[in-house]
């Protein structure tokens, strides 16, 4: 025990345990309101009918779990998490990562300014906030939004070809418009980890012969294993979670696009009924909660 | 096994470096060829050339029979072992020496057949499957050098693979690589700034001076007729002294003194003419009394070297180092006579900084007849 500290056990730093108690309170304490309560309030609103409007919200009853059984019985939610995990595949595990890591490869050789302007573009999709590019892709894919677009940008350039991608191609549009969205983290943390790699490992595939592709089989992959799941299971739970497609295609058109945090939001917001509202997302944080355990199970995993 | 011939080769750099200026060099067959030379004078970008990492702006590589100039490293048949060994962290021992193997697309039960075989050769074949994170320096060296090996590449590209090791396993690895380069007689390049092992290992050397190479010869010759002055100040492991001097009828004088004229420049300088002499420390004599043609010095310093004395000495042309034996190192402040002999000491004319006389030793010849 250092001396001048009195009474009590005393860590490393010195502080007494009352210390640290009173340090930590403040921050335990704003935990506690915002994140612990409405979690727990959320649980256990969701084991009732409470309703926004009409005679449920004056007289919530219990319903154990029904709201669960409504959920996982009815067709909705399962279309929800199925065409949910078919746009996280899509747009993020394939498409962000396959073509971040791509750009990432390609940029490594690439030296000045080209370089630079091609990654500030590809960053600034990033980083604009969502309600922004996706007014933009409005625009360019569908028309009636804006003065010169009266048909959609790219139909103006495809020559008239006349498609409403968002009504007629809505997955494929979105998930394009994820990927274009989205590739800049992956790019960055794949330049990161290529970076990392010493030169003489990858000189030496290629003085033994080794193709692009075996190098990046067995050279680049594996030295960037922590990486590449690391990335998968952040754009895996952003994408799972992401509200963009709303602003795009509300949904539809019919429940084409209703990916899982939409169906909530329609659910408990548009439909006035916050039970059944927070019962789903009790089930999409469990849903988070599995992804999360599963990549750090195979991160943990030495190979 | 190739020999390789390299003429007119240069390279520029994208900053502007030239790190090879119009390099010729010729290596034979089964030779181990040792590239010496001060740091960044272009002998990792002269081995990065060879094996196909960098592209020469100009000159031709010719590996074997064929034109390697324009050719991608795979192709090539080369095998290079790096400094830091560059052994894969994510694979075992096996695996590792096996890497070429699996890209030359030599099946799996083949490929560890030969990765074992190898690697006991090398005296690996208790630590196969361990990863190289579980194995010593010296280990994880022997397993680079078994990687190259399993290859069987047509030459072995070798960028100072001794230098991470301390200094009794380097002692140890240089025997084991002299050895293997004698079961395998594989042609090998060695780049290495550590001049012993040069003199150890090479059955030729090149010494390189910013992207030129100043000498090409057996270590004997290199070490005991430095072709210029560059190359005697750099070779030995004590420098060379190089004492300005003027030719004056059978003598060369050094300031005051003089000393007699080194036996190979005889009859090629004229009289008057600057030159520069040559003597190393090792074959110079100290007399306490002036004996024949010597040079007057006092001693400022004596280093312990071990089994002899290395005596720093001023003299009337400056510093002069001279090296003499355990039982007779003078003290400091004493005048002594340095005796220069005759048949070891060079000249080198002071305008183009060349050797004056063969370029070889008769010593030397008489390897290179043999040969
Ligand atoms: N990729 C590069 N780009 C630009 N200049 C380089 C590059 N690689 C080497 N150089 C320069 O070329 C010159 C020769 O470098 P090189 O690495 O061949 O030297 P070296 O003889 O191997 O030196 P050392 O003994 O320190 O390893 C140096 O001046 C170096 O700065
Ligand atoms: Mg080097």
């Amino acid at each position: 025990m250092p001396p001048g500290v009195p009474g009590g056990a005393a860590s490393a730093a010195g502080l007494s345990r009352r210390w640290a108690v009173g340090f930590l309170t403040p921050a335990m304490l704003l935990i506690g309101v915002f994140l612990a309560f409405p979690a727990i309030w959320t649980i256990y609103l969701g084991l009732t009918d409470f309703r926004l409007l009409g005679p449920q919200a004056l007289h919530t009853k219990f319903v154990g779990l029904g709201n669960y059984q409504q959920a996982l019985t009815g067709g909705d939610f399962l279309h929800s998490l199925y065409i949910t995990v078919v746009y996280v595949l899509l747009s993020a595990v394939i498409g962000q990562c396959v073509f971040g890591f791509t750009l990432a490869w390609v940029f490594r050789q690439w030296k000045g300014p080209l370089r630079r302007v091609m990654e500030s573009l590809i960053i600034v999709a990033w980083i604009v906030p969502g309600s922004v590019v996706a007014f933009l892709w409005l625009a360019y894919l569908q028309g009636n939004i804006g003065p010169l677009t009266e048909t959609g940008t790219l139909n103006t350039i495809l020559g008239g070809i006349g498609l409403n991608w968002w009504l007629q191609l809505p997955m494929l549009s979105i998930v394009i418009f994820n990927i274009w969205r989205g590739t800049a983290f992956s790019m960055l943390l794949f330049g990161a980890a290529i970076q990392a790699i010493p030169p003489s490992y990858i000189e030496t595939a290629r003085v033994a012969g080794a193709s692009g592709w075996q190098l990046i089989r067995d050279v680049v992959i594996p030295r960037s294993r922590g990486h590449i799941l690391t990335n998968l299971l952040l754009i895996s739970l952003w994408t799972f979670n992401d509200f963009t497609p709303f602003l795009l295609t509300g949904g539809g058109p019919g429940n084409q696009t209703q990916f899982l945090p939409v169906y909530v939001y329609q659910q408990a917001f548009q439909q006035g009924a916050l039970g059944y509202g927070a019962a789903l997302s009790t089930l999409v944080l469990l849903i988070n909660l599995l992804i999360a355990l599963a990549y750090m199970r195979i991160l943990k995993e030495r190979r | 096994m190739a020999a390789i011939t390299i003429s007119q080769l240069t390279k520029v750099f994208a900053n502007g470096v030239r790190a090879l200026r119009d390099v010729d060099l010729t290596i034979a067959d089964g030779e181990f060829f040792a590239l010496l030379g001060p740091s960044g004078c272009g002998k990792t970008t002269l081995l990065r050339t060879i094996a196909g990492l960098e592209a020469p702006n100009a000159g031709r590589i010719v590996i074997g029979e064929r034109d390697v100039t324009r050719m991608p490293p795979g192709p090539r048949k080369v095998a290079m072992v790096f400094q830091d060994y560059a052994l894969y962290p994510h694979m075992d021992v096996t695996d590792n020496i096996a890497y070429p193997l699996k890209i030359q697309r030599v099946g799996r039960a083949a490929r560890r057949q030969r990765a074992l075989e190898t690697g006991s050769h090398l005296g690996l074949a208790g630590m196969m499957d361990r990863r190289p994170a579980q194995l010593s320096g010296g280990q994880q060296q022997r397993v680079a050098l078994a990687r190259a090996v399993a290859s069987h590449p047509q030459v072995f590209l070798f960028d100072e693979p001794l230098s991470n090791l301390d200094a009794r396993l380097r002692m140890e690895a240089r025997t084991f690589l002299k050895r293997l380069h004698a079961d395998l007689r594989i042609t090998t390049v060695y780049v290495t700034h550590d001049q012993s092992e040069a003199l150890a290992l090479a059955d030729r050397m090149a010494v390189m001076d910013g992207g030129v190479i100043r000498q090409v010869g057996s270590p004997v010759e290199v070490f005991q007729r430095p072709a210029n002055l560059f190359v005697a100040s750099f070779i030995g492991s004590t420098p060379m002294n190089l004492l300005d001097a003027r030719v004056d009828g059978g003598l060369v004088r050094v300031g005051p003194d003089a000393a007699s004229i080194p036996e190979s420049a005889r009859g090629l300088v004229q009289e008057g003419e600057p030159v520069v002499l040559g003597v190393r420390p090792e074959y110079a004599e100290l007399h306490p009394q002036r004996v024949a043609e010597s040079i007057a010095a006092r001693v400022v310093i004596t280093e312990h070297l071990g089994t002899a004395f290395l005596v720093d000495l001023e003299t009337a042309a400056g510093p002069v180092q001279v090296v003499v034996s355990e039982e007779s190192p003078p003290d400091t402040g004493d005048d002594v006579f340095v005796l220069t002999n005759p048949q070891r000491s060079l000249l080198y004319r002071r305008d183009t900084g060349e050797l004056i006389g063969p370029a070889s030793s008769l010593a030397g010849l008489a390897t290179a007849a043999a040969r």
